[in-house]
């Protein structure tokens, strides 16, 4: 959204190329390869009547190892989106921003150029260091994880494939019996300040996790320790844990962290495969106390990124169901609830891969909300006196994903 | 003088039927057997999976690369095609964790998982499959019968978290491995599922089945599985097998 963090982007994304066609010819096999999805979307409902929305996001991932011990992998792209499906769209037709009347030579809200991952690895015999911009996927649950504090909060259940990076270091430490411990140190806050300064590497600002694994084939079990930045100055410290055990052929999981202001999220769920029918299921209940308990969710948080869900309390369910022959279908219907203010997103999802590489959809994505209402799926959340943010907007539509 | 030619030749015979009855082996001793034969210091395989949906039609094709060490615990990595490269699955004892490349996470995943085809890859292999947990310990054995070319066992689950209900296995006399395998679930109304391994050949010193083809005896759907490489008893790391580290 900002001209230096897109700048920045393309520099690294040049960066990332350069450096693959320098790779050494020892390198064991370098590996490209990516997607292309697009799709389109037609607004449901009285209020979305004849809107529609475009988008094409194009994927690069590159990847490889040299000398059996560093292993690099970069992910890149291009998301470009259109009406209904930019984000920026949604947040201009709140009235609550308004869109730049003259953007720079060369600048489109439309597009967004992102680096997700490129990073270096090196396993050595006591730790393995890894660098660059990396994502940091700590945590056992499904849809939120209480633990994970370092990409912008993102909204639930999406895009559960794609993890965004952060500019840093991790090192990991085996240890004997099953034990295990990591460490992170970050360059940037949860969300990017796009102006650089003198002050913004200071120690106090620097966001920073570890964590101690216990892994068996019992249970796997982790606590935290965690400084979370969402904004150059606003610090948290939280401490957590989390536990997935199998019981009677079900994967049960809970997830767990509380700043030392008593701030606390819960994320607690399971999933399964129900015999006979082969149906995967899957639930999760999430508590977030920061959230808004009686029913009404203010848009202001949605707006600057810092919260993506706003209420206290979530039941999220899935039901799934694949080809067993050779995964050619999928089909899949998940709800999430705010249990507090009674609103739900229905997400129903069919694809069809008449070839191995080529993916075809349909999907719709149905909020309960009345739009006049401030209920958080599908309402009109208030920013300020007669101003209010709809993010969520009842939409069909249909994809399709190339993979090369 | 007769009847004492009659008694030895009676006594002879009773005494090689005891012997025979000695020699002949125990189910026990041979699913013993085939587990060892399985089983290698350490083993690194590659090999191609072609999923057939029915009889004739265009198959879907996935290449695989696996390790296993002296512990029986196991890695596959997908190396084809593009939409799961690089998804590793462990399994150690009846435990099995899964890596995504993607998103870097690393899930545990149930037991009663294993006797489902692989999530994004379908196919007649389940995870069960494609860890080659021994035989004997997840399975009571029983011999059915035998002729001259082959024993026909049968085993029963006795761990909880083995992939099937029940397992017969027809074993090669000659060769000492299995030549057919049929999977039987309780929830699947009984035998369901048939593996055909042929083509047994020398793999770096090791006898092993150039081709495997598992049949869906419901479904009609068939998936090959093709040994391109195998190397046995090689120094592979402990990391590989670590659910800590094998993503990494």
């Amino acid at each position: 959204m900002n001209r230096i963090s897109r700048s920045l982007q393309f520099v690294l994304t040049g960066l990332t190329g350069a450096l693959l066609t320098m790779l050494p010819v020892s390198a064991e096999g370098l590996s490209l390869y990516g997607s292309v999805t697009t799709e389109a979307i037609a607004g449901l409902g009285e209020a979305n009547r004849g809107q529609g929305g475009f988008e094409s996001d194009i994927r690069i991932i590159a990847e490889t190892t040299c000398n059996s011990a560093i292993t690099f992998r970069a992910e890149a792209g291009a998301l470009l989106s259109y009406g209904l499906s930019s984000e920026a769209a949604i947040v201009f037709d709140s009235a609550a921003v308004q869109p730049p009347s003259q953007l720079p030579q060369g600048d489109d809200l439309h597009r967004e150029v992102y680096v997700d991952q490129a990073w270096a690895e090196t396993t050595l015999e006591l730790f393995t260091v890894k660098a660059g911009i990396l994502p940091v996927s700590w945590g056992s649950a499904y849809i939120h994880n209480p633990v994970a504090r370092t990409a912008p909060p993102a909204l639930p259940g999406e895009d559960l494939d794609r993890a965004i990076g952060r500019p840093g270091i991790i090192l990991f430490v085996p240890l004997p019996a099953g034990f295990s411990t990591e460490g992170y140190a970050l360059a940037v806050p949860r969300l990017d300040d796009a102006v650089p300064h003198i002050a913004e590497l200071d120690f106090s600002t620097i966001p920073f996790g570890t964590k101690l694994q216990f892994q068996s084939p019992f249970a796997d079990l982790a606590i935290y320790a965690i400084r979370e930045v969402m904004q150059e100055g606003m610090s948290e410290v939280w401490i957590g844990a989390d536990g997935t055990t199998v019981f009677a052929d079900i994967t049960v999981y809970a997830e767990f962290a509380t700043t030392l202001s008593y701030s606390t999220e819960l994320s607690a769920g399971f999933s399964c495969i129900i015999p006979g029918i082969d149906l995967g299921l899957r639930g999760e209940y999430i508590h977030l106390s920061s959230g808004a308990e009686h029913g009404s969710c203010s848009g202001i948080s949605f707006i600057d990124g810092s919260e993506r869900m706003l209420g206290q309390q979530y039941v999220f369910l899935q039901l799934e169901k694949e080809d067993p022959r050779a995964a050619a279908w999928k089909l899949s219907a998940s709800t999430i609830v705010n249990l507090l203010d009674r609103s739900a997103a229905i997400l129903g999802e069919a694809e069809w891969r008449p070839l191995t590489d080529f993916c075809l959809g349909g999907f719709t994505r149905i909020f309960t909300a009345d739009e006049s209402s401030s209920r958080e799926f599908g309402g009109s959340l208030p920013i300020a006196p007669g101003m209010a943010l709809r993010p969520y907007r009842s939409v069909a539509g249909i994809r399709a994903t190339w993979y090369f | 003088m007769k009847i004492t030619r009659k008694l030895f030749v009676v006594f002879g015979a009773l005494l090689l039927a005891v012997f025979a009855e000695a020699q002949e082996k125990t189910a026990l001793e041979i699913i013993r057997t085939l587990d060892q034969h399985a089983r290698s210091d350490s083993s690194e395989l590659s090999f191609t999976m072609e999923i057939f949906v029915s009889e004739g039609s265009a198959p879907r094709v996935f290449t695989i690369a696996s390790f296993e060490n002296r512990d029986g615990h196991s890695l596959i990595e997908f190396t084809e095609p593009r939409t799961v490269q690089g998804m590793r699955i462990l399994t150690r004892e009846n435990s099995s964790w899964v890596f995504f490349p993607s998103t870097g996470r690393v899930r545990k995943i149930a037991s009663g998982s294993r006797s489902g085809s692989v999530q994004g890859v379908g196919g007649d292999f389940s995870y069960g499959d494609l860890a080659n947990d021994p035989w004997e310990t997840s399975y009571a054995w029983s011999k059915l019968r035998e002729d001259d070319v082959s024993w026909v066992l049968e085993g029963v689950k006795n761990d909880p978290d083995a992939a099937y209900d029940r397992v017969q296995l027809m074993v090669n006399k000659t060769l000492e491995r299995t030549v057919l395998a049929r999977f039987a679930l309780e929830s699947k109304g009984g035998y369901y599922k048939e593996l055909e391994l042929k083509n047994y050949r020398d793999f770096s010193g090791r006898l092993r089945a150039e081709q495997m083809i598992m049949t869906n005896l419901q479904k009609g759907s068939y998936t090959t599985v093709t040994l391109n490489t195998a190397s046995f008893d090689r120094n592979l790391s402990d990391s590989l097998f670590d659910p800590s580290r094998f993503g990494r």
